[in-house]
């Protein structure tokens, strides 16, 4: 019989051909003698005379002919399935006609056959865009391209540069044009102003809703009524993190006086400011941003959900943002002492000591989108609930060193 | 996003990007970034428009 040497490394022909030959890598001898491993002689088993020749022939053929047959047989069996579905639908039709009168009649003070159709038979898209920075601007570009197809969302949610593109691309699609030009040395401000509301969905088809209201599991919820007056009066949503009062005071010292610390920075010299001090305190308030990823800590916030934060950006005329279309809005001091007061009042109602960007407590926030949708915020519960996420797969907490690191060599330069 | 996903209908995710310190691009970086978005999303609009109408349940299946 053919022996070979069970060597340690695969790339050894005699030990690749005594693997290969017994379908193993692993060698019983030299599990037993481990000091002695690679070094002895074994027998090299042969396959039945045929076997293998026989495996090869009726493969290839065999995987051909699955490949070939594959698509009209998946075919056939989709369109049988289908059929099978019609038939099973017009049996149903009757059914879940009384099904829906009787909801409509045991509901009717509470939610009309309009409202019930309009909310089970038409989905609306819920578009929540994540946090990235400057990762995130390729979202300007899924936006546009999902409008241009007739996909606009009926719902714009996003957290830290997800906010900030849903108000460029949603609010004023042609803002990002602006911003370009702000980069190239023209004003933003206008950019930045809020937009009229989007007409609200059309009423569905009646008969998808008989079909929908029994099949969808939050039936209760329908008992909630979203009126028409609790329709938001725009459906973006910006999110941002509250630091809990009771976790911030725990915190060590230097997080909590941030006051102090931003004056002293400020009344620092421009050069030692610039070419010392900055690149530290980049990565120190990097440090400080990952304390606060731990839910315990901070809990996300929706601005422009409720009348307080709504008036923050109500009108043009007498909204806190944009009295003047003219003026940077936050550089005006009356604006900012009326920011101020709002985000007190903010910071007091939600019991929380300090706002975070919102990629610190939900970097993509679609549970708190469905929260708000079935809460009826949107005037329909029936949602498509579409994520935009740039740093997945590729983002991870830790990475924040490299940023400060990155950060501070910038500022350096 | 682990907590969140299970929210989620369709997550899109976007490759390449830009970099997350790169929040004021140049231009041209910024038409890139808006071109990258775009092809990330093209091949899944025809599965969100689709989900979006509403359900045609009436009319018998013809194929």
């Amino acid at each position: 019989m053919e022996t070979a040497l069970c060597g340690p490394s695969s790339s050894t022909p005699a030990r690749s051909r005594a693997a290969r030959s017994t379908g193993s890598a692993t060698c019983s001898a030299c599990a037993t003698d481990p000091f002695q491993a690679g070094r002895h002689r074994r027998p090299i088993p042969r396959p039945a005379p045929g076997a293998r020749r026989r495996r090869r022939d009726r493969g290839p053929p065999l995987a051909r002919g699955r490949r070939a047959a594959r698509p009209a047989a998946r075919r056939a069996r989709h369109a049988r399935a289908l059929r099978r579905a019609g038939a099973a639908l017009a049996a149903l039709a009757e059914p879940l006609d009384e099904l829906r009168s009787r909801l409509i009649d045991h509901h009717g003070d509470e939610l009309s056959a309009r409202e019930l159709d309009a909310e089970a038979g038409r989905k609306l898209l819920v578009s929540v865009a994540g946090g990235g920075g400057g990762a995130g601007l390729v979202y300007i570009g899924a936006l546009r391209a999902a409008g241009a197809r007739g996909n606009r969302p009926a719902y714009v949610i996003g957290s830290s540069i997800g906010a900030l593109v849903g108000i460029f691309a949603r609010a004023r699609p042609r803002a990002v044009g602006r911003v370009r030009r702000a980069r190239q040395g023209a004003r933003p401000a206008r950019a930045l102003l809020p937009r009229r509301d989007p007409a609200p969905p059309r009423a569905a088809r009646p008969a998808v809703a008989r079909a929908r209201a029994v099949d969808r599991p939050q039936l209760p919820a329908l008992r909630r009524r979203p009126a028409q007056d609790q329709r938001p009066r725009d459906s973006l949503r910006g999110v941002v993190a509250g630091v809990r009062r009771a976790s911030f005071e725990r915190l060590p010292q230097r997080f909590r006086r941030q006051p102090e610390r931003s004056l002293r920075e400020r009344a620092t010299p421009d050069l030692a400011r610039s070419t010392l001090r900055l690149a530290p305190a980049v990565a120190r308030r990097m440090w400080q941003v990952a304390m606060f990823f731990d839910p315990r800590v901070v809990k996300p916030v929706a601005l422009g959900g409720d009348e307080l934060t709504r008036r923050a950006g109500r009108g043009r005329r007498s909204g806190v943002l944009g009295r003047d279309p003219r003026r940077p809005a936050l550089r005006d001091r009356r604006v900012g002492r009326a920011l101020d007061a709002l985000l007190g009042e903010l910071l007091e109602r939600e019991e929380l000591a300090a706002l975070v960007d919102g990629g610190v407590a939900s970097n993509v926030p679609v549970e708190l989108a469905w929260r708000r949708v079935q809460a009826g915020k949107l005037g329909s519960r029936n949602a498509l609930y579409v994520a935009f996420d740039c740093f997945h797969p590729q983002w991870d907490p830790r990475h924040l060193w490299a940023a400060a690191d990155h950060a501070g060599r910038s500022s350096s330069r | 996003m682990t907590r969140n996903a299970p929210y989620a209908d369709w997550l899109v995710r976007f490759e390449p990007t830009l970099s997350p310190i790169d929040l004021v691009p140049e231009p041209a970086r910024l038409d890139e970034a808006i071109g990258w978005g775009r092809a990330s999303i093209e091949p899944g609009l025809p599965l969100i428009k689709r989900l979006l109408e509403p359900a045609a349940w009436e009319e018998p299946y013809d194929g």
